[in-house]
């Protein structure tokens, strides 16, 4: 499964968004423009990405510009996988 | 099916009154005993314990959950909780139950739970014939670290210079008690989790191992750190299987999930059918 698409599933579930998920795309915002995207769902999708894919992402690497889209997100994860 | 009883009592542990629900099964004398996750999750997980339980007592399995102490409906303050205290309280729901003429021989054990449920289980020489860990955590010291991450979730996304987890752990090494997402984490507790590790203390006491993990996609391959703890289990040579089924985070979605599929591989894997 492409990052894009495992990282789609991943806020389809933490934020149980149902089929408004299925609209996620690379280029999709989301820190601000998601209203269930708050911080504490943004610790919740840390923790299943660090589980999920078997990483430890240290809180210095966090910030608002990971999680400004759907593609941000999931380049930071593939890297962090790679590394 | 025969629907169980529902029976709810304190008992008296070392620190103090902790609650037990029993669903009992009708003619049978087993029982598993249920061991739940950590702070937040244990709530989370709290409808999916309570549909499993119901559906094992109906499958002829009495269940046993604790509410460990400081949690729950148990007394005393989280802030009061420590890691002998809660391996004690499930030791003393397992004793309790084999005074009272059940035989406890499943376990069910939920993220950090399943660490507490083994180092209970050793410490007071108990054993099981089938256990089932729920997404089992196998580091403390990582869980920590990712429940602390709550207690800078708002700053972390403003600022490179906002809260940062380290400053959280001086506080806790400084000997101060620091609230989390609404709760009081003492510095005792959060050191003594920080050792736990799930591979330590796994045994024979276990019996047979059940994995079973929710994920987002049950094709996909197992998470890592599933697969780690059935591989290190097996080559310990305790039977170990581990089965994904597709659904949500029940342990961290925001709304409360019971996952169907879940309770029926449990009571699956502890009678043998649903």
């Amino acid at each position: 499964m492409p990052m894009v698409d495992a990282i789609r599933e991943i806020l389809r579930d933490t934020l149980q968004l149902g089929k408004r998920a299925d609209d996620l795309v690379a280029l999709s915002p989301l820190f601000g423009a998601i209203p269930e995207f708050d911080s504490m769902a943004v610790v919740t999708v840390l923790t299943l990405v660090e589980e999920e894919f078997g990483i430890v992402i240290d809180d210095d690497e966090v910030s608002a510009k990971i999680f400004a889209t759907v593609g941000s997100l999931s380049d930071f994860v593939s890297k962090k996988v790679s590394d | 099916m025969t629907q169980g009883l529902l029976e709810s009592f304190f008992l008296e542990s070392s620190a103090g009154r902790i609650f037990i629900v029993l669903h009992r099964a009708v003619d049978s004398d087993r029982c598993a005993v249920f061991v739940p996750p950590f702070a937040e999750e244990m709530n989370k997980c709290r409808s999916q314990t309570a549909a499993t339980a119901r559906l094992l007592a109906a499958s002829g399995c009495s269940a046993l959950i604790v509410d460990l102490y400081g949690t729950g409906d148990s007394e005393g303050d989280f802030s009061d909780a420590s890691w002998p205290v809660w391996t004690q309280d499930v030791a003393l729901a397992v004793n309790w139950a084999t005074d009272n003429g059940l035989i406890v021989d499943a376990m069910v054990a939920t993220r950090l739970g399943c660490s507490l449920a083994v180092e209970s289980f050793a410490e007071a020489d108990l054993c099981v014939s089938k256990t089932v860990f729920w997404q089992p955590v196998e580091s403390g010291d990582d869980h920590m670290n990712q429940f602390l991450r709550y207690g800078i979730a708002a700053s972390m996304m403003k600022s490179k210079s906002g809260g940062k987890i380290g400053d959280l752990k001086q506080h806790l090494d400084k000997g101060d008690t620091l609230e989390i997402a609404g709760y009081l984490l003492a510095p005792t507790l959060w050191s003594e989790i920080q050792q736990v590790r799930l591979l330590d203390k796994l045994g024979p006491f276990l019996g047979e191992l059940q994995i079973l993990e929710v994920g987002r996609t049950a094709g996909r391959e197992l998470s890592p750190s599933s697969t780690y703890i059935e591989s290190a289990a097996n080559e310990r040579g305790l039977p170990t299987k581990l089965l994904r089924l597709r659904g949500e985070p029940y342990w961290a979605s925001a709304e409360i999930v019971v996952n169907a599929e879940l309770c029926r591989a449990t009571v699956q894997a502890i009678v043998g059918r649903q």
